[in-house]
């Protein structure tokens, strides 16, 4: 089935053609950035102008009616390069080599990226894609901030969210000008209404209704309205607290989507409205005349609506979709777990077995408590899989002063009790090649260099709410941190790691495989 | 002389301790002697007295923002006039003579008696010292009953920023609350104030007064306030034409001076005082005061379209009602300069966003500047309708067309319902007086029908027929009926009230009665009360209209709403509910659907009713149904009743014919043959409005009508 949105136009509509492009070396020459084609009705059609912004970002605008633009959007997308005729000069556009996609419908789903405010803010109601875009593109380097202002200043694409768009021409078929469809509860009559606003063609539209009584359930409907009908009705089930439609048009006998929308209702409104009940008198000082008045004000919330008393299914979903997500959260690595001591102390450490079976590229640990205890499991995998990168980053302050910081020996250890013990320990194991293992202790004169612990290897990144060493102990938790969150903490472990905290600037030393200073200040003695 | 000045000194500082008293004709006598000599020493005591003031400063703590300037002010007369506002809103100080809290008996003692004695000294000290507090002896001065000019002159010599808060007194004292006074006072303040100092004074008063004229919030409406501070405002306009529209007025001090302080805290909706002020220089109509006139259009049409500016920021502030009679104006003031050319020179400003901008501004999500935009263009859009309508263009082409297409791309910036009550009131005023502009332009049909499909919603396609004729309503009625019934399911019941007494308003009955069928109103005394007075008031006026089956189910459900309201609320006394309650129940009763004991009973129960307001129409109504009382039981009555009922709607023009068809009755009871002829013939001038009327007119008089009028 091949779907052409220009074929949803009539000739009322006009293309609006805006061009982004970026100059060449060759004068009048330009490559493409980002190229949007909308329709338009009501304006008048106008031919190419030009703009000119920094950095020989260039913008060409046009509207030109339906017939002609349509024929631009073929040469364009056949020759992959276009001529524009302006100020007496030849204009030419450089397209690269494009690829198209077959036209998609996106709709307005609630928390999507229509909602987040990306596309242009008059898109609420969904609209059709149609895309060309260039493969092998080189020109990142014009994907800069003011250019992304500018993208947005004039089209209301925000590139910055939507990056892909990047050196495409979209062609954006939307009924925003002439009709638009609204969908409404009305919590006085408990009815749904659904109707068709502006100018609507005389055609056949068929809607489907959603009304979502919980997240997980919804009651829908399909309502036809024949030409010449512009609204309709049901009576609401229940007060739902989502709303959407899907909105089709018959073109040709043909059922084309033209709007598909998701909304949410709000049922209530909290305010807080602070109301201002006497007056605080401060004296300060012996001073009589040095009082400082205070206001008391009461914060009550203010209820707009009351919540209906949720039905009970309404409240099992609730409960339904938080272990949903802890089971989620759990299946990534996240949990958290009650004392019921030994019991609770096994399976956290079945846990973190689990996370260090798993890795087979590195292990950091970066927690300033590490003792002893918890190198046997690390060993075993440092030996078992000799590819594997292991490195621990603590932090312990001495109990007494090193000698000469920038030049640590064997005696100075006796400061550090948990790093002496880490270093009695690891002898014990001198007849063995434990190259793929690394410990550093970063410190200040009287306290950590750090306090968050973490475990990272290149299935994830996690956070422990209390340290290795004595973990499962209380209550614990651990947290498998999302996304970008996890990378920038990696980055964040290379740092530490050559002792670069941000602003605090500690001392450090290497404990394994040898000691020796590590500190950033120049002058070790080694 | 020694003897005599301690002797003074003596017997002054006795005075100053008590409380303060008149001095005999002695003490006034003596002092001519040493009078330098006792100022001096009084000076000196003021002067020591005034480093002890703490209760001054204990009071100055609860006015944050006027603090110490009022003790040392360097300020402008303006920023005088502001500070003496803040105080009256906060402490209601020098009001009612409290200034004894706020200095020690003696201070205060000793600063009356310099005044009295020594008013030129006293002025140079109040100069030297800038303490607002001790002004008080001139402004008790001001404050007696039958005050003299004299503390006038005094306040003129006082330093600009003294000057200032007299000046705020003044205002505050003789403007504020009081008409009797206003000419009085200015002519005053004319002595007292420099001419650029004047004109500041009347920017303020006025830009306050507007204030209350157009109050912001409909719940604190006060009407009688209201209509007090229009008189006022209008005494003052009329002083200012008398005293100073003869001369010619600058440039300069129109600018700065005077419009600069008739801005309000907000925008500049205030400047409407400017071009009222112009109407009414030209409507005196002499020629230094036509060039003033023109002055003032000349700078108030400058700013436009900013006078909506709200401070600094690119948005608007248009307050709804005031913003309504501002444009009016404005409509006049373009007129008046630009005559024929005024909406083509309009529609050339480039300030004001075009619809086309509008959908940009949504597109790039510029929400905020969006919705300032479209008010500002509707309100642009409103001034070009009113004005085309002034002109009353007829030529069909060119900008008209333009403007046509415009409004309606604005409409469609709509697709909701207006953001708030300010817009609403002036879209829904744009789509009134565009209906106005069609008919008079004699429009396309197809227009009209393009602007129904457009409009955000049901209620604003009502006021499109505000001002169509008949025959033009009759034409899209069902477009509009098509148009409430498509948006009917979304509107809340709240809503749909509202809908209901729009349509109302425009005498569209049927639909009102519809939309009323259809909502659920709440047992809410406000709400229930509009209810039935529409829901009844509607029946009655559809009722000449309807066939009998029509009519009969139609007065049920109006006499079941009626009994609606009176079980819910069975305690509040409204004549109105009786007037309506006796003509539903007469109808009804000429109906054959109420049996004669039950009418009797109504009968009787409203004859009890007695009536505060609305005298007129009960006694209509009491008339009526003792009528049809008296035809039912055929008996001859005491008939005495009736005509005291007659007498009392005697003079009613509106109910002439009806008074006339009923002493014709009465006449007939007591076979007053010739009188009832002479009342019948007097009938025929009212002939075309009883026929059509019949329906509502009690059954007992059909027969006389028929006598009247003939067979029909």
């Amino acid at each position: 089935m091949n779907i052409n949105p220009l074929s949803l136009l009539n000739d009322q509509h006009a293309l609006f053609f805006t061009l982004f492009a970026v100059k060449q070396d060759t004068e009048y020459e330009y490559r493409n950035l980002f190229t949007v084609i909308r329709n338009r009705i009501d304006i008048p059609c106008s031919n190419w102008r030009r703009m000119s912004h920094k950095r020989g970002v260039v913008c060409f605008n046009a509207c030109l009616p339906r017939e002609k633009g349509e024929k631009v959007i073929e040469q364009i997308t056949k020759n992959q390069s276009f001529v524009i005729k302006e100020g007496g000069n030849d204009h030419i556009l450089h397209f690269g080599k494009l690829m198209h996609r077959q036209p998609v419908f996106i709709p307005n789903k609630f928390q999507s990226s229509i909602d987040n405010g990306w596309w242009p803010g008059t898109l609420q109601h969904g609209f059709w894609l149609n895309q060309w875009y260039e493969i092998n593109t080189t020109y990142t380097s014009y994907y800069t901030a003011p250019t992304k202002k500018l993208i947005r200043r004039v089209t209301g694409f925000d590139l910055d969210a939507l990056p892909d768009l990047w050196n495409t021409i979209l062609h954006i078929t939307s009924f925003e000008e002439e009709y638009s469809p609204r969908l409404s509860f009305n919590s006085d009559t408990k009815k749904v209404s659904f109707l068709l606003h502006g100018d609507v063609p005389e055609k056949d539209h068929r809607v489907m209704i959603h009304l979502w009584e919980t997240d997980e359930t919804f009651y829908g409907e399909l309502l036809d309205l024949p030409a010449g009908t512009e609204y309709t009705h049901i009576n609401a089930p229940f007060s739902p607290k989502k709303l959407g439609y899907t909105l089709y048009r018959k073109e040709q006998e043909k059922w084309m989507m033209i709007a598909s929308e998701d909304r949410v209702l709000i049922k209530e409104i909290h305010m807080n409205m602070g109301i201002i009940q006497g007056k605080l008198e401060v004296k300060k000082g012996g001073d009589e005349d040095t009082t400082e008045t205070h206001d008391i004000v009461s914060y009550s919330p203010i209820t707009a609506r009351k919540n209906e008393k949720d039905n009970p299914w309404v409240i099992a979903e609730e409960e339904r979709k938080r272990k949903n997500e802890a089971f989620e959260l759990y299946r990534l690595g996240s949990i958290f777990i009650r004392n019921k001591g030994n019991e609770s102390r096994n399976e956290i450490n079945s846990i973190i077995e689990y996370i260090y079976d798993n890795a087979y590229q590195f292990i950091y640990i970066w927690d300033p408590y590490i003792k002893e205890s918890v190198l046997p499991d690390l060993i075993v995998k440092a030996l078992s899989m000799p590819s594997i990168n292991i490195r621990l980053l603590m932090s312990e302050h001495g109990e007494g002063q090193i000698n000469n910081p920038k030049n640590i020996r064997i005696d100075d250890i006796q400061y550090f009790p948990r790093c002496r013990e880490i270093y009695q320990y690891l002898q014990q194991h001198n007849d063995k090649t434990l190259r793929n293992l690394k410990i550093r202790n970063w410190f200040r004169k009287s306290a950590q260099a750090f306090h968050d612990r973490f475990i990272l290897t290149e299935k994830g990144v996690w956070h422990l709410g209390s340290s290795l060493a004595d973990i499962g102990n209380y209550h614990s938790t651990i947290y498998r941190l999302p996304g970008q969150l996890a990378a920038q903490v990696k980055q964040e472990f290379e740092k530490a790691w050559e002792g670069d905290f941000g602003e605090l600037k500690p001392s450090g030393f290497s404990l394994f495989p040898e000691l020796k200073c590590v500190s950033n200040e120049k002058g070790c003695d080694d | 002389m020694s003897e005599l000045y301690n002797n003074m000194i003596h017997l002054i500082l006795k005075i100053i301790d008590e409380e303060y008293i008149k001095y005999s004709e002695r003490f006034f006598d003596d002092l001519e002697h040493v009078k330098y000599e006792v100022g001096n020493w009084i000076e000196n005591q003021i002067k020591k007295e005034k480093e002890n003031q703490p209760e001054i400063k204990r009071y100055l703590q609860l006015i944050p923002y006027v603090n110490e300037q009022l003790l040392r002010a360097d300020l402008n007369f303006e920023e005088g006039m502001r500070i003496f506002q803040n105080i009256i809103r906060e402490g209601n100080w020098l009001l009612e003579g409290k200034y004894g809290l706020f200095m020690s008996r003696r201070l205060s003692n000793l600063l009356q008696i310099f005044y009295d004695f020594y008013p030129e000294r006293y002025i140079t000290l109040c100069n030297q010292e800038k303490n607002a507090f001790w002004l008080f002896p001139i402004l008790d001065e001001v404050r007696k009953e039958n005050p003299s000019n004299s503390p006038f002159l005094h306040i003129g010599k006082l330093n600009p920023s003294l000057k200032g808060i007299c000046a705020g007194f003044v205002w505050n004292h003789f403007i504020q609350n009081n008409k009797d006074n206003t000419v009085f006072c200015l002519n005053n303040v004319k002595i007292a104030l420099s001419r650029n100092e004047l004109w500041i004074f009347l920017g303020k008063v006025i830009e306050n007064l507007l204030l209350k004229v157009f109050p912001s919030m409909s719940f604190v409406r006060n009407n009688r306030d209201i209509k007090m501070k229009k008189e006022i405002l209008y005494q003052i306009i009329s002083w200012i034409i008398e005293e100073l529209g003869k001369e010619k007025w600058g440039r300069e001090e129109i600018q700065s001076y005077f419009l600069q302080s008739l801005s309000g805290t907000v925008n500049r909706e205030s400047w409407l005082g400017a071009l009222l002020i112009a109407n009414k220089l030209e409507e005196i109509g002499q020629d230094q005061m036509k060039e003033n006139a023109l002055l003032l259009r000349e700078e108030v049409i400058e700013q436009y379209p900013h006078l909506w500016d709200k401070g600094h920021s690119k948005q608007y502030f248009f307050s709804g009602e005031q913003t309504l009679v501002l444009v009016d104006e404005l409509v006049n003031a373009f007129y008046k300069i630009f005559q024929e050319t005024s909406v083509s020179n309009l529609e050339k400003i480039e300030k004001v966003s075009s619809p086309q901008k509008l959908w940009y501004l949504r597109d790039v999500h510029q929400y905020s500047d969006y919705l300032a935009e479209r008010k500002l263009t509707t309100v642009h859009y409103l001034l070009c309708v009113k004005l085309a309508l002034k002109i009353k263009r007829k030529d069909r082409n060119g900008s008209w067309k333009q403007l046509e297409n415009n409004i309606l791309q604005l409409c469609k910036q709509f697709d909701a319902s207006p953001t708030d009550g300010s817009e609403e009131l002036i879209f829904h005023e744009l789509i009134a007086d565009f209906g106005e502009l069609w008919q008079e332009c004699q429009g396309e049909k197809q227009i009209i029908a393009r602007l129904i499909q457009n409009l955000p919603d049901a209620e604003s396609a009502v006021f499109l027929f505000k001002h169509l004729s008949l025959e033009n309503k009759d034409q899209f009625r069902s477009l509009l009926r098509n148009k409430i019934v498509k948006y009917f399911e979304e509107l809340r019941d709240k809503r749909k009230m509202s809908l209901a007494k729009v349509l109302y308003s425009i005498q569209e009955w049927k639909l009102c009665i519809w939309v009323l069928d259809r909502l659920n109103c709440k047992n809410n005394h406000n709400e229930l009360s509009l209810y039935y007075q529409l829901y009844v008031s509607s029946a009655l006026l559809l009722i000449p209209t309807l066939k009998e089956e029509q009519r009969i189910r139609l007065l049920q459900k109006a006499l079941s709403v009626l009994d609606r309201y009176r079980t819910q609320f069975p305690y509040v006394y409204e004549e109105l509910y009786f007037v309506m309650r006796g003509y539903v129940v007469g109808l009804l009763f000429d109906l054959g659907q109420i049996d004669e004991a039950v009418f009797c009973h109504e009968y009787y129960a409203i004859k009890q009713i007695r009536a505060e307001k609305r005298k007129e129409s009960l006694s209509k109504v009491k008339a009526e149904m003792f009528i049809r009382a008296v035809d039912m039981t055929d008996k001859e009555e005491d008939i005495e009743e009736l005509e005291k009922y007659l007498s009392e709607i005697e003079n009613s023009e509106e109910m002439k014919d009806m008074h006339i068809l009923m002493k014709a009755w009465v006449y007939g009871k007591r076979r007053n043959e010739k009188m009832k002829r002479d009342c019948l013939e007097k009938l025929t001038q009212f002939k075309e409005q009883l026929v059509k009327n019949k329906e509502v007119i009690p059954k007992p008089l059909h027969r006389l009508l028929r006598e009247a009028y003939g067979a029909n």
